[in-house]
């Protein structure tokens, strides 16, 4: 059920997430496949079968443009970003800094995870009944 | 790349294809088609060999079945947004409420309660209640195509937008005091009730008006006349144990749940009979053949109140029990 839980959660957080990344990796021209290594390259492995779909919805949005282009003799649509698209990265990218910022703040009181033997120990958050 | 990897993937692209858009087809499967091969033509120099057919259908069936793919490339379709599916519910369980779960009590009630020709009818065989599904399920369909329909044309618009937080209804705040206020005006008026009942043998005008001089009570009235009176009384200690004890809001529906079944059995008794008053003369039959009439329906409709009355009492009851078992929250307001 946890697990279940947390995976369900880690969808919804990684979504917003691959936006950004995608966006943010087509300032450079790609093509499909190599989007992909290159994200996974950079620790962000995604699905062939979310990054084509979210791919075409970001294009029909207006944010990346496409052409079928032959390359090492085979054709191959080639994204990158429009105009548009530049503009909204980087509103996107500040909200992302604010984001992360807002979290840090929040986090800061909480102590951190003590290393055990077994790996980090998670800070347990008592209820708030229980801590009063 | 290899023959029989070609043949799989191609296979593969039909089958996802096949549920694709017919506008985006092609560019969508060449698409895919193009990921494929890359990552096909990957794997083999690293492996130094051509990919078995194994090897293909591996990689395939990490991509996913044909219709799930295809499924990603589908705009995300509900039959009902968001924005209705809680009125959506809303309506459906009123409607269960209200329609479905009456006539199961009032179908069961006959059965156990009025054997006549229509019960044996109706226990004999299952087709009033297959008759029941369709009406559900129909009523169902119907609700379910009407909000659609409201979904598609986006009516839902102006219920997001045009509101006024002003005109929300005001909190619901029922304190010990409200409840003790509202006991003594109901206690007052169960009292009154208990002498009115008390008084009917002797001045029977009250509860017959002018008519009082034309008829008699059927003997069915001196079996359920205590049973009447001692239900009154039990009114009335209720509302002076609410009196007294306020906070206890599971009790007054719990004990309105077995009032209700004592006064069920009571109707129960007096559906079967068909005789309810009779004429000081006969000269009056004809009247008295009307009254009787008259009480019969009345009394049909108040059994049908009586089954309307349990479910909500039952309903009170089981969300005030629950609440009382459960640790105290805070309160609005």
């Amino acid at each position: 059920m946890n697990k279940e839980l947390f995976e369900n959660l880690r969808l919804e957080l990684r979504r917003g997430s691959l936006i950004l990344a995608v966006l943010a990796q087509l300032r450079t021209e790609h093509y499909g496949y190599a989007l992909r290594k290159a994200l996974e390259s950079h620790g962000l492995a995604i699905d062939e079968n979310t990054l084509y779909p979210l791919l075409r919805r970001l294009e029909s949005q207006g944010l990346l443009v496409s052409h079928w282009r032959e390359e090492d003799k085979r054709n191959k649509r080639f994204y990158r970003l429009s105009s548009q698209g530049e503009v909204i990265l980087y509103q996107l990218l500040n909200e992302h800094e604010a984001m992360n910022a807002a979290i840090d703040r929040i986090m800061a009181p909480i102590p951190s995870p003590q290393p055990t033997e077994t790996g980090f120990e998670p800070t347990v958050l008592e209820p708030k009944e229980q801590r009063q | 790349m290899t023959k029989p990897s070609t043949d799989l993937v191609d296979r593969y692209l039909q089958a996802v294809g096949f549920w694709l858009p017919r506008a985006q087809k092609q560019d969508i499967l060449a698409e895919i088609s193009e990921d494929l091969q890359s990552q096909l033509e990957e794997r083999e120099p690293e492996l130094g060999r051509t990919l078995t057919e194994s090897e293909v259908a591996e990689i395939l069936k990490q991509r996913g079945r044909p219709l799930l793919v295809a499924a990603h490339f589908l705009p995300q379709r509900s039959l009902i947004g968001p924005a209705l599916y809680p009125i959506y519910i809303f309506v459906l369980k009123i409607v269960a409420l209200c329609y479905v779960i009456p006539w199961l009590l009032v179908w069961f009630g006959i059965l156990l309660f009025h054997r006549t020709e229509v019960a044996a009818r109706l226990s004999g065989d299952w087709h009033s209640l297959g008759t029941l599904w369709t009406v559900v399920f129909t009523q169902f369909g119907i609700i379910t195509v009407i909000f659609a329909v409201i979904d598609r044309v986006s009516l839902q618009a102006p219920c997001v937008s045009d509101w006024d937080p002003r005109k929300l209804p005001k909190v619901k705040v029922e304190t010990s005091a409200k409840r003790r206020i509202n006991a003594v005006a109901s206690l007052v008026f169960a009292f009154l009730g208990l002498l009115w009942l008390l008084a009917i043998p002797n001045y029977p005008f009250l509860i017959l008006g002018p008519a009082a001089n034309l008829l008699n009570a059927a003997p069915i009235w001196h079996l359920v006349y205590w049973p009447f009176v001692a239900l009154a009384i039990a009114t009335v200690f209720e509302q002076a144990f609410i009196f007294m004890r306020p906070q206890l809001t599971w009790f007054p529906p719990t004990f309105r749940v077995a009032t209700t079944l004592l006064t069920a059995g009571i109707v129960g008794m007096l559906l079967r009979t068909q005789l309810y008053v009779f004429p000081v003369n006969q000269k009056f039959a004809e009247v008295t053949g009307i009254v009787n009439l008259c009480i019969r329906i009345s009394v049909g409709i108040w059994a049908v109140c009586l089954v309307v009355q349990l479910i909500v009492y039952g309903w009170q009851a089981f969300r005030e029990i629950r609440r009382a078992m459960q640790p105290v929250t805070p309160h609005l307001a």
